[in-house]
């Protein structure tokens, strides 16, 4: 304790004083300069082009006027040298800036279907904006719409809960013991199963692992299977505080622990309810708060125990399952000293049986005198499942958190029981802003 | 008049002289309808307003469908970290049936 103490009290100092350094310096700039969320070409009328802002927003004076404006594009076609053009703006329509914090610019020409580029200055009574130049084909209105990342399957993701693909590991080898390891990783594409007029849902795979070391049982798990997916109702509206359902097929899939001993055939058929905790239409919502939202998932998992140490094999049973998880968060709309956000993510489940499961109960374990372990016994039994984690970060700053996380229950397929167990950590993401990086890398 | 109402209305004054894409306007009421909020959110994330992906980005499918014109569902952006006018971008080259 004294260790941890002495290694981390330093640190959450400079921490400290770099988030006040950072806020104060911050200040100043984000009074100024209004920001520009998106600025997209009409499909419809390549005359106008549309620019959203975001808080803090301009003074009306500032934008209402044609020469506040500087547009220049840039286009190719094919092979030939890109041609630099100025665009004139013949008027701007405020109609919509108080409604929807954006505004229409009018050209006097339109934007050619061949521009690769749109690059906009703004200038103001107080400041010249340059603005982010555009070059996506969807903001430019030049094509059929494509996904993000053109024409590849795979593009990068900004964190785990965006991405389809994750793996996050570390071994460790230690001189005379067991090496450490830890293994975080799924992964899973989907496609729509579409026509040209008809649309039968999405076909997909999954993949996850998860693993680490445990001087206990094997508390790790694989899971491989198939889904078909697909919203249950045609509807495009919510009903109050819903959004539409959509069913998940999981079929042909497999879950086993680390050493092949539990293997599990599944089929599973769930239904989830998406729901905000507000039914109204939103009104304006401050920069950084997360509306709290929840799903809840009712369905079943139909269970073929193919190997086992203990429960019987070879023939199907059922599990009731339910589910439900929670997420909300707030985020300081202005920099605050050791206030960045907080977020609170939790969710439970329980599966229901209705034949004797496979489970370890640390409290049933036996001490091994000659190994100096605990072996826990497996035991058969039909108690519901429940799983429970609640984790809550607590920023103090944009780039560390202090994490708080409980879990409780266990999770198939060898239903390892956790009691309450609360863990408290510290996270750090940072990103080297010069080319220091480098100068360490080299020999 | 509501989001849907709205939708209706703009489709059914568009008929027999749609343009080739579905445009901006008609994008930024299907997106807002289908987030349930308010176009001053437009700036914001799936996960700020508290929406479901996967149930967005259907509802949003239906929607253009809708209002006569088409585009595949997994160009329409669903990630948590989405913003709604990054939809909006993508829905307004739909193009008609």
């Amino acid at each position: 304790m004294r260790h941890f103490a002495t290694l981390f009290l330093p640190l959450f100092l400079i921490v400290s004083s770099f988030g006040q350094g950072q806020a104060s310096a911050a200040k100043p700039d984000a009074a100024k300069d209004p920001t520009v969320s998106a600025q997209i070409v009409d499909s419809s009328n390549r005359t106008l082009i549309h620019v959203i802002f975001d808080y803090p927003l301009p003074k009306v004076d500032d934008i209402s006027a044609p020469a506040s404006w500087v547009i220049y594009i840039k286009s190719q076609d094919g092979k030939n040298l890109p041609q630099i053009q100025r665009l004139d703006v013949d008027s701007v329509d405020m109609s919509t800036f108080t409604q929807e914090n954006s505004i229409t610019l009018k050209l006097r020409t339109t934007v050619p279907p061949n521009v690769k580029m749109l690059d906009t200055t703004l200038l103001t009574s107080t400041s010249i904006m340059h603005l982010a130049q555009v070059t996506d084909s969807a903001s430019l209105a030049t094509v059929a719409s494509k996904p993000a990342g053109g024409n590849n399957p795979l593009t990068t993701s900004a964190n785990r809960g965006d991405s389809d693909v994750y793996f996050n590991g570390s071994y460790t080898a230690t001189e005379g013991g067991s090496p450490i390891y830890n293994v975080d990783a799924f992964a899973g594409y989907m496609q729509a199963l579409q026509g040209k007029t008809a649309y039968y849902g999405k076909l997909g795979a999954y993949g996850q692992l998860t693993t680490k070391t445990s001087p206990t049982i094997d508390p790790n798990s694989f899971l491989v299977y198939l889904v078909y997916q697909r919203l249950i109702s045609s509807s495009s509206s919510w009903h109050g505080q819903f959004q539409i359902p959509y069913f998940n097929y999981r079929f042909a899939g497999s879950e086993m622990d680390k050493s092949g001993a539990q293997i599990n055939f599944i089929d599973s058929p769930v239904v989830t309810f998406p729901v905000r905790l507000s039914g109204r239409t939103l009104g304006r919502i401050e920069p950084g708060l997360t509306v709290p939202h929840m799903t809840l998932t009712l369905g079943t998992e139909f269970v073929d125990v193919e190997k086992s140490v203990l429960a019987p094999t070879g023939t199907w049973h059922t599990r009731g399952l339910a589910s439900a998880t929670f997420t909300t968060g707030f985020k300081a709309p202005k920099p605050m000293m050791l206030f960045d956000s907080v977020e609170l993510t939790s969710s439970y489940q329980v599966r229901i049986l209705s034949a004797p499961e496979i489970f370890y109960d640390p409290k049933f374990g036996v001490l091994n005198k000659a190994t100096g372990k605990t072996v826990i016994p497996p035991m058969l039994g039909t108690q519901p499942r429940h799983y429970v984690d609640t984790k809550l970060s607590y920023c103090f700053a944009k780039w560390a958190a202090f994490t708080f996380e409980n879990t409780y229950g266990s999770l198939p397929p060898v239903f390892l029981k956790t009691d309450q167990t609360f863990a408290l950590g510290l996270s750090f993401t940072l990103k080297q802003t010069s080319y220091g990086r480098y100068s360490i890398l080299r020999p | 008049m509501n989001h849907n109402d709205l939708i209706t209305a703009m489709t059914q004054a568009q008929a027999g002289q749609a343009p080739p894409t579905l445009g901006y306007s008609q994008a930024v009421v299907i997106v807002c309808a289908c987030a349930n909020t308010s176009p001053l959110n437009l700036s914001r994330t799936l996960n700020d307003l508290g929406v479901d992906g996967i149930s967005f980005q259907g509802c949003v499918y239906n929607s253009v469908r809708k209002s006569g014109y088409t585009i595949g569902i997994d160009k329409i952006p669903d990630a948590p970290t989405t913003t709604l006018i990054s939809v909006v971008a993508v829905i307004q080259n739909a193009t008609a049936q």
